[in-house]
């Protein structure tokens, strides 16, 4: 199957119905519930290498009190990661389909058998780590150590899984030209982002064991001494920085400029995750190993907090650097296939829209520019909130309005060409505006020919291929 | 379509189908545990009894209650990812339709879940309100989860009014099909939860012997939810000549008689176990074949329904796309290994219960009758 085969009911003309979420864009909805699951995630991961690492220590005789650690700690991830872990996933899924239901059904289409693989280690997960976790003080020694060796399998390999599925999503690679399924799942940011997000969760869990190991009820040294042993999983973090950089050094160049300065945004979230993490890398290697230093509750949780921050910054990142994409060259971030831009400049792309508006408004044209705006902006945008299309384009006239919208991939990069009509792009422009003047009940429109003949104009300059670096760079190449 | 499912379709729809209802009965294998015993403990709750004492069913559900529901949201997995296939515009259309309200399901699964794990708490027991409360509380979670599903598989299939429920701003999708089909699962609940009961008093048996009356207790249950389930079903089919008419059709009618078979075996093992007064090999064998047939074919004759009502051709294309991605052998290469190893991690279990320690050993035999 081809990649376009496989695109090709993307294309379908089926409308779903638009829901926002106030002044919460979609993207902060999915991304604030992604963090959550992914920190969990790391725990849950991380926790299961940590906790079969310190109970071969104590099958060895090398780690006194890691029984005891053992149980505190298992039962604290059972409670958090167990419950919210599990039901953070299905939100996942849920939210997903709630802000983008095109880019996750072509997820499905293409990688289901991954996520059934996935579903196997999630049914081993669960059912291995509370076997241990019930019947683990009856067990012996070695049956114990294969149980956890059997959870933290299960549990590594579930990112392994989903790992491909989400490094796909920036970096198809060969995937575009052959629709095969493997090379999309190795696709080139595959390695690093996997042995990145392993080290990311080893470092969580070392975390969350020096929190544990403050609630345990033993002294002092001997909560000094279990800290010793599970620090050591702070130790790979110093490879970070090296598979940050392979990292951004395989995404594409134009997604690798937004990090690096191109988009503020992202290079600040770029910068909270990379300082949070280098924060806790430098207290970790030269207070808690080199020094020795014992790590009390408050100091745990702060790095704690530090962690996740570093774990938002980089998950933002990773979504914000798709940019205009949510599947790279396969499908734009409003969920329009790149390759129905063109016809969809001719035939339109909202007036087929079936979903009534929540309220009448005073013209045509506006009804029309509002339901633009659903299906070509809302999933990035919203009308007056976080990222708000009115105060973003509130200082330019009509005109530049126009011209701006008309020419949308090379007014910002990131953002996808505009997909429909001059008429629908005179509408979107009349609604915007109308918006910016409080929503008069009085509302004139705009049916001028010269107007509708310069927009048709700017769209034909423009053209329809994406105005990132990387397609500007191969487009300036061609002969 | 005169051929039985899944044999009428092209093998990519048949193999996708199959795996939806296959991982669909096993979702509800759990999910009816935890969706039952959350009931049997409300029940308790509303009837003013504490929290209950070890020796009794309420104890041993309360006490597997978390563990079912880890497994059921997990099982679950699998079920969405082929109905997301499947029925990709059906099944998004109505999530997004019913928007806030649907979502809801994920931070009350997470609140019930807790709840779950209050009740097996000292809290429980040093303040009979807070158990009650958890009780009532879990229950009452679970149940709107399983009211919102029911509410999201109706408005799927209910294309005609997606415009019109989407413009009049409604949150709740109203249709009589709701009430009577959401009792039918509770009841089928019911079922599951004494097949797996019936097991956990045969694994206390092996390490000692059992109370007569938690034998007559999961009897009691398992007929009565049985005889209600079928009361349940009989009502839906004179309430939607649609679905007697999906039961019967060629595509589903073996399923039906599977069903049929599923319950007088469910049936002969309660009557078997009554007597018996113990969980003895015939009685299993008679309820767990009959709970997976009755399962099967239920799930079968429901997708049938929604079948009727699908857009064949629509479906037969996606599915066609789905599998020309590739990944079907290297799933059933893990689905073996992955398999093994949970067997492994089962046997671990069960050699751990076979080997019980003196202070955890509950007394089942001498505890009073609840």
């Amino acid at each position: 199957m081809t990649a376009n085969e496989t695109r090709g009911n993307v294309t379908e003309p089926w409308f779903y119905p638009p829901r926002e979420f106030g002044p919460v864009m979609s993207g902060a909805v999915i991304g604030g519930l992604g963090i959550l699951h992914v920190f969990l995630a790391q725990f849950a991961i991380g926790g299961g290498m940590l906790m079969t690492y310190v109970e071969w220590l104590s099958a060895k005789g090398r780690c006194p009190d890691g029984r005891i650690f053992l149980r505190g700690f298992f039962r604290i991830l059972v409670l958090i990661s167990f419950v919210l872990g599990a039901v953070t996933g299905v939100g996942m899924w849920l939210t997903s389909i709630q802000v983008s239901p095109a880019t996750i059904g072509l997820m499905v289409r293409t990688f289901h058998w991954i996520w059934a693989i996935e579903w196997t280690s999630f049914m081993l997960e669960v059912i291995s780590g509370y076997v241990f976790y019930r019947y683990g003080e009856r067990l012996e020694p070695r049956r114990r150590l294969q149980l956890l060796g059997l959870y933290s399998f299960a549990a590594w390999s579930s990112l392994f899984w989903i790992n491909g599925i989400l490094s796909w999503q920036l970096t198809p690679g060969l995937w575009l030209e052959t629709g095969n399924v493997w090379l999309g799942f190795f696709n080139p940011s595959f390695w690093p982002s996997l042995l990145f997000r392993t080290l990311a969760c080893m470092a969580t869990a070392a975390l969350s064991a020096a929190a544990v190991i403050n609630l345990m009820h033993v002294s002092r040294n001997r909560q000094h001494a279990l800290l010793a042993v599970t620090s050591r999983f702070l130790i790979p973090m110093l490879g970070m920085p090296f598979l940050a950089v392979w990292y951004l050094l395989i995404i594409p160049a134009d997604s690798r400029s937004w990090i690096l300065g191109g988009s503020t945004v992202i290079t600040m979230l770029f910068g909270v995750g990379a300082v949070s993490c280098a924060l806790v890398a430098a207290y970790a290697i030269v207070a808690v190993i080199y020094r020795r230093l014992y790590v009390n509750g408050a100091t745990a949780l702060l790095l704690i907090a530090l962690a996740f921050g570093a774990t938002a910054g980089g998950e933002f990142v990773r979504e914000g650097a798709r940019k205009p994409f949510s599947v790279r060259e396969t499908l734009f971030s409003n969920a329009i296939a790149p390759a129905d831009v063109a016809m969809l400049r001719l035939t339109g792309s909202a007036e087929r829209d079936p979903y009534p508006l929540p309220a009448a408004l005073p013209t045509h044209q506006l009804e029309l520019g509002a339901r633009v705006y659903r299906v070509q902006c809302r999933v990035c945008h919203t009308l007056s909130g976080m990222n708000g299309l009115v105060h973003l384009t509130a200082t330019w006239d009509a005109d530049q309005q126009r011209l701006n919208l008309a020419k949308l991939q090379r007014t910002k990069a990131f953002m996808p060409p505009f997909a429909g009509t001059p008429r629908e792009l005179e509408a979107l422009v009349q609604w915007l505006r109308w918006q910016a003047h409080d929503e008069p009940e009085q509302w004139p429109e705009v049916e001028d020919a010269l107007v509708l003949a310069r927009i048709r104009g700017f769209l034909d300059e423009v053209g329809t291929a994406p105005g990132s670096r990387s397609e500007l760079t191969s487009a300036r190449l061609q002969p | 379509m005169n051929l039985p499912f899944p044999f009428g379709f092209s093998t990519p729809t048949a193999l996708y189908l199959s795996f939806y209802v296959l991982t669909l009965a096993l979702h509800f294998a759990f999910m009816g545990y935890t969706l039952a015993g959350a009931a049997l403990l409300a029940v308790r709750a509303l009837l003013g009894r504490a929290k209950p004492p070890p020796g009794t069913l309420a104890h041993l559900v309360q006490d597997w209650l978390p563990f079912g529901l880890g497994l059921a949201i997990t099982a679950g997995v699998a079920p969405l990812l082929f109905l997301q296939l499947c029925y990709e515009h059906a099944f998004y259309t109505a999530n997004l339709l019913l928007f806030h309200r649907w979502m809801l399901i994920v931070p009350l699964l997470g609140f019930g879940f807790y709840l779950l794990y209050v009740l097996k708490s000292g809290l429980g027991t040093r303040h009979e309100w807070l158990w009650r409360s958890a009780a009532a509380g879990a229950f009452l979670c679970f149940l709107f989860v399983g009211w919102s599903w029911t509410e999201n598989h109706l408005l799927s299939q209910d294309n005609a009014q997606w415009v019109e429920f989407y413009g009049s701003g409604a949150r709740f999708y109203r249709s009589g099909g709701i009430l009577p089909r959401l009792g039918f699962w509770i009841c089928l609940s019911g079922v599951v939860l004494a097949s797996w009961l019936a097991w956990q008093l045969r694994f206390e048996e092996s390490r000692g012997p059992t109370d007569a009356h938690l034998h007559r207790q999961t009897c009691a249950l398992g007929l009565a939810s049985t005889l209600l389930a079928v009361l349940t079903a009989l009502l839906q089919a004179a309430l939607h000549p649609e679905l007697g008419a999906a039961a019967r059709s060629a595509v589903a009618s073996p399923y039906s008689y599977l069903a049929a078979i599923g319950t007088l075996s469910v049936v002969a093992g309660w009557v078997v176990q009554w007597w018996q007064e113990t969980s003895s090999k015939l009685s299993l064998v008679l309820t767990s074949a009959g709970t997976t047939a009755l399962l099967l074919g239920v799930v079968v004759v429901r997708e049938a329904l929604r079948l009727q009502n699908s857009d064949l051709q629509a479906l037969q294309r996606v599915t066609k796309q789905a599998s020309d991605a590739g990944g079907l052998p290297a799933f059933c290469v893990f689905l073996v290994i992955n398999g093994t190893l949970v067997a492994f991690a089962l046997h671990s279990a069960v050699e751990a219960v076979r080997r019980p320690q003196p202070s955890e050993r509950k007394a089942l035999s001498s505890a009073p009758v609840d």
